[in-house]
């Protein structure tokens, strides 16, 4: 640190290149010429070694960069992709040997938060129950639907990651830093509450203290004609019939099959796994000793194109009622993915704005237009003063609103950072995850004069910047293997 | 031997089992439909297994959700062939497996007579051997006991509707006991429902592609209309309903209160319930978008016409039985007064049931709206019926435009504007279809010496047996023949004819936009001729209109971004190839209606490939929320029904 003569800048952020995830630091220019250190998230979808070995790269370059010291660690929502560095798998021993002064989590984490406790409750029963029915379903052979297992196992519904990889138990890790020799504090983070650090003031945005906010995660007929997000989906997401689905027999069915232990109160106490009772049914197998049921089920009497398979072939059924519990499960991680902590980061003295808005979906971005700073700031003047952008949800389609959030930021110097692998996201079972966005990057491309830099392929080239920035972009910003940085 | 029996009756619940402790309602809820015999069972190599397998359905009952499998119903053994099958109850499989089995062939049977044809199931794609090809389906697959969950969908993939069954949660209606079980496989009209889904998908494979907001709601709308018409196809149910009403005689309310019924069970259908006889809303139809209430609508509006043709043809019986005053007595109706004016609302039923029906054949292959189903229906009447004398065309028109259902491109709702126009084809391309026509006609005839004939009511082996053993099949197979013989010659004549080939809603050849398939395999300019249907139609005066249907179709690439589109689409890039990387999928093409002896085209129902305008119609829809979009991907996703009616 002694060695270091040079004043720090401003802020100078850090994209890390760990592969499809969230991982940056931020460090802000103090007037004593040291530095503020801010760590948002770090995370990384990929399981692989590789993977961790590079994210574990990361958080050393953290420490190195930091002097071993974090002033500020903001874990914005519990998401695999943003919290597995905090995991014994992966970066764990490395935070550990750090020393963290201060946590900022959102206010769904507070424990005196009436709302944040009631949700928690209400959908950590439903996440047990969905992990359970996964686990047991993966022991009993059947797969899930593709394409749906990672974003399951994103949310702690650990199937087609393996073993470890639990955000909720990564996100409890960090939460026991108060507890340690050198204890953290810790802050939540609420909308409308403004976070002095030395160098800046923290806006935080969202998520909205609103459960009706936190379901939507697409905007509706509205926000469709306003062109808000770039791509809609369906609004089946509606979150409140989960427990009756629950009820309606969704666990209990394996509870019946004999692969869920049922929980005290009982799943399913109307049937003991026989929904005629008594000793109708036999056991569903190939080997039945049902002559109708192996002929015409198992196809053993199909023509040779027809391979009799176990599992009864293009017209079984053996999967169908796991995949009712995906589509429960990737509603749970739309909801989690709005729970996201939302930031602006405003420096003191040009009053530029860094925009860290995480996961955040449609209702956390729709809902910050109400929210009320105490020194009358609106979140519409943060996105105009905006200069940074850390693009949402790794540039997917419904992570950016349009007209009230892109639109908003039309500071000449506004610059972009995603946070993505599009190779990998492509590789992603069910046709491979569109991330970035075509749409959404050319706009940003556009709106940021070509200034857009990515984690899988670092700075933009220089001829795909306009003229006038290209000579101050190269200044400011540098890049190696491990991350890209951008001093303001 | 004594002769083969030629009706196979079976009981079953006309509403759900719900209504049988009623007691208003239990005598109507237990009927008896009477159905085509035909042997059932599979042929397993050595022997014939009985279970409830038949020509058009297989009723298998396995249950994963609780690994269990129910051991099949054997209806041909005695005591049941002598006791009209098993008797109704919730707690025995093998009544859940004759239920789905009998209301699905009774849906059949209706839809077959309206249709004057077979019904096929949409064949399979199968990629083998390198490419994409259909493999003909024999048989729906019906799983009662699929799995727990309150759905029950069809499934396009598996060629196979599931039904779910679920622990009732407490609705306040006192009907269903909270805790119990719900099965929906027991509930007619949910059967009803989802057989016509797959009859449908049979006849309009590309309806299940939501290009515009009408699509899927058409599906839900139709599958709702052949559900509920059935329903009032039961001759019992409508003359406890009738008798019901007694003095304060209000036979439009009871009707409406039947088809509201409808689905009550599961209570999803809450736009049935608040649009069907109830003051029509000409603008609800610009602000619903959900599939199914959209498609409520249309069921309203189909409704309205069924009851203006049901008022008119009980007119006079009104008049005889209140004296000219309108005014009923009090107290219970003569049961002859019941007993007529159930006939009048079964034959109106049945009526509107064949109309519904016969104008698919009328509808465009892809991209159906609204607007172009009531041409069809308009069409298609006036063909059987050109003299409307009971006003059937009058109200179904006042029906649509009651809910604000218009076409696009018409400049009056009256009959003769919305009939199809008959199509200023050029003589070339006259010429064209007719040679191709006669074409097929002649390979027909020379094949038609070799074909095999096979034994009725064989035991085929396996669920899929091959095409040539059974009579559908064959029929398959001579129209896939003729398919390729009609594209290929097509195309021959046509493909450097751009001018001649927008009549068909088609491009191929030279110039055409890099964004169309219009290319197959080996590279040959190519569009998909998809079906040659042949359907004979009697009308009631005996009037016979026999129609070639022909269906032609292509493939665009679509792009949201227009900028993309452009650049794909610009004509220095080789024609029709595949651009890749598309956002969706656009499709255009035309049905032909072409008389079976002159083969005069009389109709063409085209939707052109190259309409911009229909390009930024489905742009402009996929960004306001389809159903079945996938996550991430924006991929549609492939159990639309699935999702549809998850809730």
């Amino acid at each position: 640190m002694a060695k270091r003569t040079k004043m720090w800048p401003a802020a100078s952020v850090r994209m890390y290149r760990q592969g499809l995830g969230d991982c940056f630091l931020i460090s802000l220019g103090k007037a004593d010429g040291a530095a503020h250190h801010i760590v948002i998230d770090c995370g990384v979808w990929d399981v692989s070694v590789p993977a961790r070995e590079r994210i574990k790269k990361c958080a050393e370059d953290i420490k190195t960069r930091t002097g071993g010291r974090i002033d500020l660690l903001v874990v914005t929502h519990e998401h695999w992709d943003h919290v597995s560095g905090f995991s014994e798998l992966q970066a764990r021993s490395v935070f550990a040997s750090m020393e963290i002064k201060e946590i900022l989590l959102a206010w769904t984490e507070d424990p005196e938060d009436e709302l944040g406790l009631a949700l928690k409750g209400k959908y950590a029963a439903i996440k047990h129950r969905l992990a359970a029915a996964f686990t047991d379903a993966g022991k009993a052979g059947l797969g899930v639907n593709s394409g749906v297992g990672t974003v399951l196992a994103a949310g702690g519904l650990g199937v087609g990651l393996g073993v470890g990889t639990n955000p909720s138990e990564a996100l409890d890790w960090v939460k026991g830093l108060v507890k340690g020799s050198k204890p953290a504090t810790v802050r939540y983070g609420m909308p409308g509450k403004i976070i002095e650090v030395p160098g800046a003031k923290i806006y935080v945005l969202g998520p909205p203290h609103s459960e009706e906010d936190l379901r939507k995660a697409q905007g509706g007929k509205k926000a469709k004609k306003e062109g808000e997000t770039y791509l809609t989906e369906s609004l089946f997401d509606e979150l409140s019939d989960l427990n009756g689905m629950i009820a309606g027999g969704l666990g209990s069915g394996l509870a019946a099959a004999g692969r869920m232990a049922v929980s005290p109160g009982g799943v399913m106490p109307w049937d003991n796994g026989r929904p005629f009772g008594g000793t109708i049914g036999e056991r569903l197998s190939g080997r039945t000793s049902n002559p109708f049921v192996r002929e015409v089920y198992y196809g053993k009497g199909e023509g040779k194109g027809h391979a009799a398979r176990a599992g009864s072939g293009w017209r079984g059924i053996d999967q169908e009622w796991v995949s009712a519990m995906s589509e429960l499960a990737l509603r749970m991680d739309k909801f989690t993915n709005n729970t996201s902590l939302a930031l602006a980061i405003e420096l003191t003295g040009s009053r530029r704005v860094l925009l860290f808005p995480a996961d955040a979906q449609f209702g956390n971005w729709s809902s910050w237009d109400s929210v009320k700073f105490e020194d009358g700031v609106k979140a519409s003047e943060l996105l105009g003063r905006t200069v940074l952008y850390k693009v949402g949800h790794h540039g997917s389609h419904n992570a950016t609103l349009r007209e009230r959030g892109l639109k908003r930021m039309n500071s000449p110097d506004l610059m972009a950072m995603i946070p993505v692998d599009e190779a990998f996201a492509h590789k992603q079972p069910g046709g491979g995850w569109k991330m970035p966005y075509p749409q959404l990057l050319k706009e940003l491309q556009e709106q940021t004069k070509g200034r857009v830099m990515r984690a899988d392929t670092g700075l933009p080239k220089t001829t795909s910047m306009k003229p006038e920035v290209r000579s101050a972009f190269k200044k400011s910003a540098t890049q190696s293997k491990l991350y890209v940085q951008v001093d303001l | 031997m004594p002769a083969t029996p030629t009706r196979r009756r079976l009981r079953v619940y006309a509403f759900d089992p719900s209504l049988s402790t009623r007691l208003d309602m239990w005598r109507a809820n237990q009927v008896t439909l009477n159905l085509p015999w035909e042997p059932l069972g599979v042929w397993n190599g050595r022997e014939a297994v009985k279970g409830p397998v038949g020509d058009y359905l297989e009723v298998v009952d396995v249950d994963p959700a609780s690994g269990l499998s129910y051991e099949p119903v054997d209806l041909d053994e005695a005591r049941l062939l002598a006791s009209d099958g098993v008797e109704a109850s919730e707690i025995d499989p093998k009544f859940h497996q004759q239920m789905v089995y009998a209301v699905g062939m009774n849906t059949i049977v209706h839809f077959e007579r309206a249709l004057g044809r077979s019904a096929m199931w949409n064949p399979r794609w199968v990629f083998r051997g390198g490419k994409w090809s259909q493999e003909y389906v024999h048989r729906l697959r019906m799983y009662p006991h699929a799995m727990r969950e309150a759905n029950a969908y069809y499934s396009p993939d598996k060629k196979a509707i599931l039904f779910g069954y679920f622990k009732a949660v407490d609705d306040g209606s006192g009907l269903i006991m909270p805790g119990s079980t719900v099965f929906t496989c027991l509930s007619h009209d949910i059967i009803a429902h989802e057989v016509t889904h797959a009859l449908l998908d049979g006849l309009h494979p590309y309806f299940t592609d939501a290009s515009n907001a009408d699509v899927l709601a058409f599906h839900e709308a139709f599958a709702d209309i052949v559900a509920i018409f059935s329903r009032f196809s039961m001759p019992e149910v409508v003359r406890t309903e009738l008798a019901r009403a007694q003095g304060r005689f209000d036979a439009e309310n009871m009707l409406g209160k039947l088809a509201q019924q409808f689905g009550a069970a599961l209570g999803k259908r809450k736009g049935l319930r608040e649009y069907i006889g109830k003051e029509a809303d000409p603008s609800l139809i610009k602000r619903t978008m959900e599939p199914h209430d959209r498609g409520a609508i249309l069921v309203a509006a189909v409704f309205d016409a069924f009851m203006g043709i049901y008022r008119h043809r009980t007119r006079d019986l009104m008049r005889i039985a209140t004296g000219g005053t309108g005014v009923m007595p009090d107290g219970d109706l003569h049961p002859d007064l019941v007993e007529r004016l159930s006939r009048e609302a079964f034959t109106s039923a049945r009526h509107v049931l064949t109309i519904c029906v016969r104008a698919l054949d009328y509808c465009p292959p892809v991209d159906i709206t609204f607007g172009e189903y009531l041409r069809s229906l308009i069409t298609a009447d006036t063909d059987m019926v050109p003299d409307d004398d009971k006003s059937y065309r009058v109200a179904i028109i006042e029906g649509f435009r009651r809910h604000g259902i218009y076409p696009e491109g018409v400049n009056s709702m009256s009959e003769e504007a919305l009939r199809w126009e008959r199509p200023q084809f050029s003589e070339g391309l006259q010429e064209c279809i007719a040679a191709a026509l006669e074409e097929v006609e002649r390979r027909e005839k020379k094949d038609g010496r070799r074909e095999e004939v096979v034994p009725h009511g064989v035991f085929l082996r396996g669920t899929t047996p091959p095409p040539h053993l059974t009579q559908r099949g064959r029929a398959h197979v001579k129209m896939d023949r003729a398919c390729t013989i009609i594209r290929d010659y097509l195309l021959k004549h046509l493909k450097d004819e751009p001018d001649i080939q927008w009549q068909l809603g088609v491009c191929a050849g030279k110039r055409t936009p890099g964004s169309v398939h219009a290319l197959d395999s080996r590279g040959r300019p190519s569009f998909q001729v998809n079906r040659l249907r042949q359907a004979r139609r009697v009308g009631p005066a005996g009037i016979e209109v026999a129609d070639y249907v022909l269906e032609i179709t292509q493939k665009r690439d679509g792009f949201i971004d227009p900028e993309r589109q452009k650049e794909v689409d610009k004509p220095s890039r080789s024609a029709g190839g595949r651009s890749g990387g598309a956002d969706f999928v656009m499709r255009g093409g035309c049905t032909l209606n072409i008389d079976m002896k002159s083969h005069q085209v009389r109709y063409c129902m085209a939707k052109n490939i190259l309409s911009d305008r229909r390009l930024e119609r489905q742009r402009e829809f996929l960004g306001c929320g389809v159903p079945g979009m996938g996550i991430y991907s924006g991929k549609a996703d492939r159990e639309t029904f699935a999702m549809l009616h998850r809730h």
